[in-house]
């Protein structure tokens, strides 16, 4: 009996932009139903990862497959919350108009959306509680509020798989216990989300599995044999390092000695 | 070893630039329209090489030099335009090149200035179109003869004889033309064209000049003006409206269909037709359109034909 | 010589002979136009120009209008800018190829010129580190460049006339044909088309391209629509006003329906109809004098609509938050008056029931005449009643006594109940130091929101005293007080109870 392809599975995956190379074989499978935590310092390529996932960059080696097939043939499956900072704020369109966006992908080419894809974006927004802001410019929001709104489009999605970029950076503490939330119900839902995240001390506590990244893949799994002083320093700050950036290491650095010694 | 080659560059340039006569000794002239062309060409003769910048269909108010005819007028031995700001835009040009030492003359320098038309548009101008007034152009057949007398005093017994008959032939158009336009009746006596380029003419034969754009075609034709000819011509029934063979016909066949009038033909207004291209008059004679006499013959008729 | 002697005596005879004809002019310098007649005939569009120029103009401006507006909202007008002194050499070379002012094969000429010049531009960006507003720059200026030198030898050339390529510089609208009419109409209705049927793909890759190709939207077809239809729009519209204005076409009319709205479905409406408004109005403008061109009219009328925008937009308008300014400090100030009324009444016990303005100005620490002033503003608002000086000069108003009224009353007691709920809170909660709070509450008394005080009130558990120890009135004191008009007496004497 064939088992489901897996939600994600990426093999010898290979980057490079004016040929530095950003992501070098890489080789990872998700399983669906997991809550990952994407780290690693500055510029180890996990937002290129992402990104790559989706197609928006080419591999110069190496493929992608969405529950066992090409990016573009899973389309409909797989959910994106990107940067906040990608986008224009002084756009006109308004909460509601972002939300709705998240279901183009069901409606069709040149087809309006439906009566039904309204009520979807609508529920959506009740989930992040941005409902009462349905009508407002998108720039009129605070940091918080406009990551919600990125949240509730992804969710409008109906995905399998979510893959977020950073969801956390620069929210308020209400903000991101409803982000947390949401995680982990949608987990409970059988959804696979893998989540590029800044800070490695609540990495911890938000995520089941931890992804190391820097450049290579250094370790995937659960969080507890991930999470590792050994393989963190890997990450961080370790001889497997290729890239000279002084200032990413030391930033990865920094992080890990404001910890003190990780508990185990 | 830089120097040297320096030197030697510099040395080439300039037995270049010494070289500005022809290697047959003749005078190289260079002309701009076709009217100065025509008539530098007939006074010359063979004693020098005359080289027009623009030719047929050529707009000379708009007329910009290309780098080629910067060239050509920096090697030229005398240069002779038509004045009056007729070429608008070569102006620069021709300043930069008498500040060299190149002889400049415009044909029109001697004519006086209470002969002249001054524009209502263009208070502190003249109204360049001057060879339609075939008294003032026979004046600057003198300006070309005596320039080139004075350049070439050994040709001035040709110069003279053949500028006689230069003036002699204009006078015979016109005698010419008088005859034919003077046959129109009373209420038709009008000449309705694209740009104000008549004025002369229609001072010297008689007829009410009227365009849509002025004097010079740089300018736009407002869209009050174009209504206001049609209503114009609709008024006073005119029986003919003529398009310019170096200006865009467009509004003139505009206001043709819209006046349901018809067009009478193609008038050379700033620019004559090609040189040896003869033509064929009603009456049976035959004319270069590409000379004074062609040209003048050949508006004449499309303007008799069309409003008879 | 003989010759010579005669043409003077023949000038004279052909100036003596005709005498009563020698009438030449434009035609412009000899008519004479009325307004008001002018006006009457461009609205009766009973000339063929007239109905070419304005139909020209509304079909131009719905062209510009709608796709200005993706060109507005996705930043792209220096694009703009460089399409439409792009397609120049594609002009040219049409008319080369054509050998006459063909409309169709300028059309293709100037779009394969206006493709190949955004070509040009992302292969530059692609391959080099050259930026994208270098890029730009360097295509605008050299296929621009390129075009007028095809021009310069077009104009050696025998049938160099017919172009009129020169009037492509700033356009010639009373020269627009019925076919150059019905090509600019094919575009405005696919202009209409494009952006009713692709109305979200082009709303999300404008706002978040890396989101709609994760959607599966075709990015790089939507992209390569907006273009096509962009370049159509520039070159239909250059016979009317030009290569150098028309780049003002697109942008001008999305740019002020960029101040008015925050939704793109309204933008785009609008951008048309600005668009259309300034079409019609140039033409009516050239329309009323002579020798007035309509291009420059038209990029006029629009940027014009952009200035009354700028200024009057309700909600970024200059002129709207200046009003908006000014009445919140009015509102202020009246505030601030009351607020002092009670203070002063507080200082006596509430045993009077008026205000003297003299009391008033020291409360307010003003001279007697400024308090006059605030109160007979107080009295214009309606939130109190003077007796006792018809006389405003200050050794009059001194004894001039002010009440309140109900809703005078009703504003004062909120005033006074925000600012020392405010103390309160921020002495008892966030452990300000007490002298450090009163100006802090100065500035929140009066913007704080009823939510906001019943969160307070709730916070602080009802309080009834601030951190000097006065009361603070609470909501049923205050609609206790305004129940019973204009005697402040009896409000009192419920706090007195207290």
């Amino acid at each position: 009996m064939a088992q489901l392809p897996p939600p994600l599975e990426i093999h010898d995956l290979t980057v490079s932009y004016d040929r530095k190379p950003v992501l070098y074989g890489v080789d990872a499978v998700v399983e669906a139903g997991s809550l990952v935590g994407v780290v690693g310092p500055n510029g180890a390529g996990k937002s290129t990862l992402i990104k790559t996932i989706m197609g928006i960059v080419q591999p110069n080696g190496g493929w992608v497959k969405i529950f066992g097939q090409p990016y573009k043939k899973a389309v409909t499956r797989v959910g994106y919350v990107p940067q906040r900072e990608s986008v224009d704020w002084d756009f006109p369109v308004s909460v509601m108009d972002v939300v709705l966006m998240g279901r183009y992908g069901h409606a069709g080419l040149m087809r309006r959306v439906s009566k039904r894809d309204r009520r979807i974006a609508s529920e959506c927004l009740e989930k992040v509680n941005m409902q009462p802001f349905s009508d407002r410019q998108i720039g009129n929001l605070s940091g918080g509020q406009q990551q919600r709104v990125f949240l509730a489009r992804a969710l409008a999605q109906e995905s399998d798989l979510y893959l977020m970029d950073e969801p956390f950076a620069g929210v308020d503490a209400a903000t991101e216990t409803a982000i947390v939330e949401l995680l982990r119900d949608l987990k409970e839902r059988g959804k696979t989300l893998i989540v590029v995240h800044h800070d490695l001390s609540s990495a911890r506590e938000y995520f089941d599995k931890l992804m190391l990244l820097n450049m290579r893949l250094v370790a995937y799994g659960e969080m507890e044999e991930t999470f590792t002083p050994d393989l963190l320093q890997k990450t961080y700050g370790g001889r497997l390092t290729i890239l000279s950036d002084v200032a990413g290491q030391a930033a990865g650095r920094s992080e890990f000695e404001q910890e003190g010694t990780p508990k185990l | 070893m830089q120097l040297l080659g320096l030197g030697s560059i510099f040395t080439i340039l300039f037995f270049a630039g010494c070289d500005a006569g022809d290697s047959d000794g003749k005078l190289v002239v260079v002309t701009t329209t076709t009217h100065v062309t025509d008539m530098v060409k007939f006074v010359a003769g063979d004693r020098l090489d005359v080289i027009a910048l623009m030719g047929p269909g050529v707009d000379p108010h708009l007329y910009k030099p290309s780098a080629g005819d910067a060239a050509t007028l920096a090697k030229a031995d005398l240069i002779f335009f038509s004045g009056l700001m007729l070429e608008g835009r070569m102006a620069d040009v021709f300043a930069k090149v008498s500040r060299r030492g190149t002889k400049a003359y415009a044909v029109t320098e001697n004519v006086s200035e209470k002969s002249l038309l001054e524009p209502e548009e263009f208070e502190g101008h003249w109204d360049p179109h001057v060879w339609f007034d075939p008294a003032i152009w026979s004046k600057c057949v003198d300006v070309v003869s005596d320039a080139l007398t004075e350049n070439d005093p050994e040709g001035k017994a040709g110069y003279t004889e053949r500028a006689e008959a230069l003036k002699a032939e204009y006078l015979a158009v016109t005698h010419w033309a008088q005859a034919r336009l003077s046959g129109l009746p009373e209420g038709s006596r009008y000449l309705v064209t694209s740009h104000d380029a008549f004025n002369y003419f229609g001072r010297a034969f008689g007829l009410e000049v009227l365009a849509v754009q002025g004097i010079s075609t740089a300018t736009e034709a407002g869209l009050a003006d174009r209504v206001a000819m049609v209503d114009f011509v609709k008024k006073h029934g005119v029986k003919a409206i003529f398009v310019e063979s170096s200006v865009n016909p467009a509004i003139i066949e505009g206001i043709a269909k819209e006046a349901g009038v018809m067009i009478g033909g193609e008038l050379f207004s700033d620019a004559m037709g090609q040189p040896g291209r003869l033509e064929k008059g009603p009456d049976g004679e035959q004319y270069d359109i590409g000379t004074w006499v062609g040209m003048m013959k050949h508006n004449v008729n499309v303007i008799v034909e069309g409003l008879k | 010589m003989k010759v010579l002697r005669t043409i003077p005596v023949f000038v004279l005879l052909v100036f003596f002979a005709f005498p009563a004809l020698v009438h030449a002019a434009r035609i412009g310098d000899v008519t004479d136009t009325d307004w008001g007649e002018q006006t009457f005939r461009f609205l009766s569009l009973r000339d063929a120009a007239v109905r070419n120029a304005v139909l020209g103009s509304v079909f131009m401006g719905v062209s510009c209008g709608l796709f200005g507006g993706y060109v507005v909202a996705r930043r792209l007008a220096l694009f703009g800018d460089t399409l439409s002194h792009a397609v120049l050499p594609g002009v040219a070379l049409g008319f080369l190829w054509s050998r006459s002012k063909d409309p169709v094969a300028i059309f293709i000429g100037a779009t394969l010129a206006g493709l190949l010049g955004t070509v040009v531009v992302a292969w530059i960006r692609k391959t080099t580190r050259v930026k994208e507003d270098s890029a730009l720059g360097l295509v605008l200026s050299g296929f621009y460049a390129v075009g007028i030198c095809i021009l310069t030898v077009i104009q050696q050339m025998e049938f160099g006339n017919q172009s009129g390529i020169d009037k492509f510089l700033f356009g010639q609208a009373a020269a627009l044909s019925s076919e150059d009419v019905s090509l600019m109409g094919v575009v405005a209705i696919g202009a209409l088309m494009m952006v009713t049927l692709f109305n979200k793909e082009l709303l999300v890759t404008s706002f978040d391209e890396g989101f709609a190709r994760s959607v599966g939207v075709p990015v790089e077809f939507i992209r390569y629509v907006l273009l096509v239809g962009l370049t159509f729009a520039v070159v239909t519209s250059l016979q009317a006003v030009g290569v150098v204005l028309v780049s003002a076409l697109l942008i001008t009319p999305a740019a002020t329906a960029y101040l008015l709205t925050d939704r793109m479905g309204t933008l785009l409406l609008l951008s048309a109809l600005f668009g259309v408004a300034g079409g019609l109005l140039g033409s009516y403008g050239s329309f009323l004098g002579n020798n007035l061109p309509t291009g420059p009219f038209v990029v006029l009328a629009c940027t014009s609509f952009f200035a009354i925008a700028f200024f009057c937009g309700p909600k970024h308008g200059l002129a709207s938050k200046w009003l908006r300014r000014r009445n919140r400090v009015r509102q202020v100030s009246l505030e601030n008056t009351m607020k002092a009324a009670y203070q002063v009444l507080e200082a006596g016990d509430f045993a009077k029931e008026s205000v003297t303005v003299g009391a008033l100005a020291a409360r307010r620490r003003t001279s007697v005449t400024e308090a006059r002033r605030e109160a007979d503003d107080l009295v214009n608002a309606g939130f109190a009643s003077m007796l006792g000086s018809d006389d405003a000069g200050p050794r009059y108003s001194q004894d001039a006594r002010l009440f309140l009224t109900p809703a005078g009353w009703e504003r004062a007691c909120q005033i006074v109940r925000n600012h020392r709920l405010w103390e309160l809170y921020l002495t008892n909660e966030v452990r300000y130091a007490a002298d450090h709070v009163h100006e802090d509450a100065e500035k929140i008394e009066h913007v704080l929101g009823e939510t906001v005080v019943r969160h307070l009130e709730r916070i602080l558990k009802d309080p009834r005293r601030d951190p000097h120890g006065k009361v603070i009135p609470s909501l049923e004191d205050i609609e206790r007080g305004s129940g019973l008009s204009t005697n402040p007496a009896s409000a009192t004497g419920y706090f007195q109870q207290n």
